[in-house]
């Protein structure tokens, strides 16, 4: 996964927010990179960053945040060094995103179909209205809607069909990498997966590039072929998804997360919850962020913050795996 | 919300908890207010204004109606204003003038404000027949062109008693606020959390004054506001037509006398400067206490205008003991 051929790389990129307490670091120094037809899983919980970090990609950032360092490209392109217009045909057309919310993002006076036109008016303007409407056919039907469904408004729809929609939009351009913030957040179990299954298999048909982000670890590794775990802002944590669950070592954040679901087979198994709170953003601890909450901390995790370094098939932010490994590899 | 049903329906106990909620947060806003720079500058030009209205007796120094001063004086040390054609003293008028201003939009906005409310609002709230009727009402008075049908009101009435301009001014300004605050009303009576307080056994009332009334605060009082510049600049608007009491002095009864006695073409600036800028000052000040208290209860709004990228980039670096360019 060298940084030439991948479809996004973040390098080193730090986002924080500003607020009338103080500045808020929530993406601190992420360095990432998404191969082509590759999805990249990232979980974590409420207010690690995840849906700041998916945020930064497309530029969609609010007024209140920025990123002051680093360096976000899709395809090779700067995101932050387009001009306004640039960014505006760029978007959607080569990176597109998948909302929490269909009900939210679309407009809820005008009929879907139209919504979808506006799409080939704005990116494709030589098209013909019969291409277009073949198009979106197309584009329905991998999504499995019926096309008397483009006159129905987003309330007459159900959340899973919303759903589709919303997809089927954001491959209508055919895009080499989609942003997917909590896509299926807002379904029942049930749909949930069948919109899991859906995206696996548009992209193995599409073979477009994806950011998953889900604060649910299992979703993830159902979907994923790369986990990444972010906590205040840092990737702890991130490996090849073959290897995740079954993996030897794990961040201990990671391992609290594990723990925190109950497994519906197998027996005997205790829920523990990680203790403490959700850490402070705007008043970072020194050393390692989670070290006020892991049981595995000792001296240098209150002195220096860890960075990733890689431990077998994953790479790891932790002080605690580094010296495990180094006891093992010294005898 | 709980703890407001409790209170509600069980009779033991005092039922103050809400009011002093209400109360608190009213504080709150207060606090938030006295450290907006907006706010500040607003109020201080307000409450001058007000004072300079209730002391007018006590800092005239002339009568502003006595004529036994040189005309078209330019401003000295004995008339701080100057005096005008007539040989009055302007700032005498300007002082007097601030207060019967002041009398006649406060006067005029209470009587729009009562109407706008108990047209507007109430029926809304409640809907049905009564709503319709009203409604139908308020946009018949929205289409009556306002100041013909003032100039109208007042030629009638032969009787220019400030009074008789509050009412006036009262009775034609009312109908496009009471349209503000109703549709405000109807969005309000349906949300979630009203029907949360109806199902917990609420009355209608408690509804209206505990639930949808502090949400529609900010607008409340922007609409408040807005009547009082309104009936004003209404006043003014009357006066400088010769409409109103032109043997009393007000703002606009200056700039009647003022465009009537040619000042302009006398390059008598000093005579008609003081009631425009009067006017213009004070509605400077509402505006100002308005957009405050936007910022104030749409927390948002504040972030955004006092936080730009620009400033979190700068912040960032300097927190980094970086140089920025």
């Amino acid at each position: 996964m060298s940084d030439d051929t991948a479809i996004l790389t973040v390098d080193h990129a730090t986002v924080v927010y500003g607020s009338e307490a103080g500045l808020a670091q929530a993406v601190n120094d992420v360095s990432l990179a998404v191969a082509p037809g590759h999805i990249l899983g990232v979980v974590g919980e409420s207010g690690c960053g995840k849906s700041t970090l998916a945020q930064a990609i497309m530029r969609l950032l609010s007024p209140n945040a920025a990123l002051v360092e680093g360096r976000i490209a899709v395809r090779g392109r700067d995101m932050y060094r387009m001009s306004e217009n640039e960014l505006r045909m760029f978007r959607w057309k080569h990176v597109s995103m998948v909302f929490q919310s269909a009900l939210v993002t679309l407009n809820p006076v005008i009929p879907v179909g139209k919504q979808f036109q506006e799409i080939f008016q704005i990116h494709e303007p030589t098209m013909s209205q019969v291409q277009v409407r073949k198009r979106i056919e197309e584009l329905l039907s991998l999504v499995r809607i019926h096309p008397q469904n483009l006159s129905n408004y987003a309330h007459e729809l159900s959340g899973g069909m919303r759903q589709r929609i919303a997809i089927a939009m954001a491959i209508a351009l055919d895009p080499v990498l989609v942003v997917m913030d909590e896509p299926t957040t807002a379904l029942d179990a049930v749909v949930q997966r069948e919109i899991l299954d859906e995206i696996r298999r548009i992209q193995e048909i599409k073979r477009f590039a994806v950011v998953f982000i889900s604060h649910d670890l299992r979703l993830v590794s159902y979907i994923s072929t790369e986990i990444a775990v972010m906590y205040a802002g840092k990737i702890v944590e991130v490996g090849s998804a073959h290897h995740f669950m079954a993996a030897a070592h794990h961040h201990p954040y990671t391992q609290g997360l594990l723990d925190s679901v109950p497994k519906l087979s197998g027996e005997g198994f205790t829920i523990r919850a990680i203790p403490g709170s959700p850490p402070d953003l705007v008043h970072p601890v020194r050393g390692c962020a989670f070290h006020p909450r892991c049981s595995a901390a000792y001296d240098a995790c209150l002195a220096a913050s860890p960075i990733l370094r890689s431990v077998g098939s994953s790479k790891f932010a932790c002080f605690d795996i580094e010296r495990r490994e180094n006891e093992k590899a010294h005898g | 919300m709980a703890e407001m049903t409790v209170n509600d329906t069980n009779k033991d106990l005092p039922n103050d908890s809400p009011h002093r909620a209400r109360t608190s947060s009213l504080f709150g806003w207060i606090k938030v207010m006295k450290k907006n720079r907006k706010a500040q500058v607003g109020f201080i030009i307000f409450v001058g204004f007000i004072l300079v209205g209730i002391l007018a007796p006590v800092i005239a120094r002339y009568s502003p109606t006595a004529t036994n001063f040189p005309p078209l004086e330019p401003p000295n040390a004995q008339h701080w204003f100057g005096t005008t054609g007539l040989g009055q003293d302007v700032y005498a008028q300007f002082v007097w003038g601030t207060r019967s201003s002041l009398i006649v939009g406060f006067g005029a906005s209470a009587i729009s404000t009562l109407f706008a409310v108990v047209i507007g609002m109430y029926p809304a709230y409640w809907g049905g027949y009564l709503d319709r009727v009203m409604a139908t009402f308020t946009n018949v008075f929205i289409v009556i062109p306002g100041l013909p049908l003032m100039i109208v009101a007042a030629a009638y009435v032969h009787d220019s008693s400030t009074l008789t301009m509050m009412v006036i001014i009262g009775l034609t300004g009312w109908a496009g606020r009471a349209r503000v605050l109703r549709a405000q009303i109807l969005t309000l009576r349906n949300r979630e959390f009203v029907w949360a307080a109806r199902l917990t056994g609420a009355s209608d009332r408690r509804i209206l004054v505990h639930e949808i009334l502090p949400n529609m605060l900010s607008l409340f009082m922007a609409s408040l506001m807005y009547g009082i510049l309104g009936a004003i600049l209404a006043e003014a608007g009357l006066e400088f037509l010769g409409l109103g009491n032109l043997t009393g002095v007000s703002w606009g009864s200056m700039l009647y006398w003022a465009n009537n006695g040619g000042a302009l073409l006398n390059g008598a600036w000093w005579w008609l400067l003081p009631g425009g800028l009067g006017i213009a000052m004070f509605g400077t000040s509402l505006a100002l206490m308005n957009f405050a208290l936007d910022e104030v209860t749409n927390p948002r709004l504040r972030q955004m205008s006092t936080l730009s990228r620009d400033r979190i980039v700068r912040a960032w670096h300097a927190l980094r003991g970086e140089s920025f360019q």
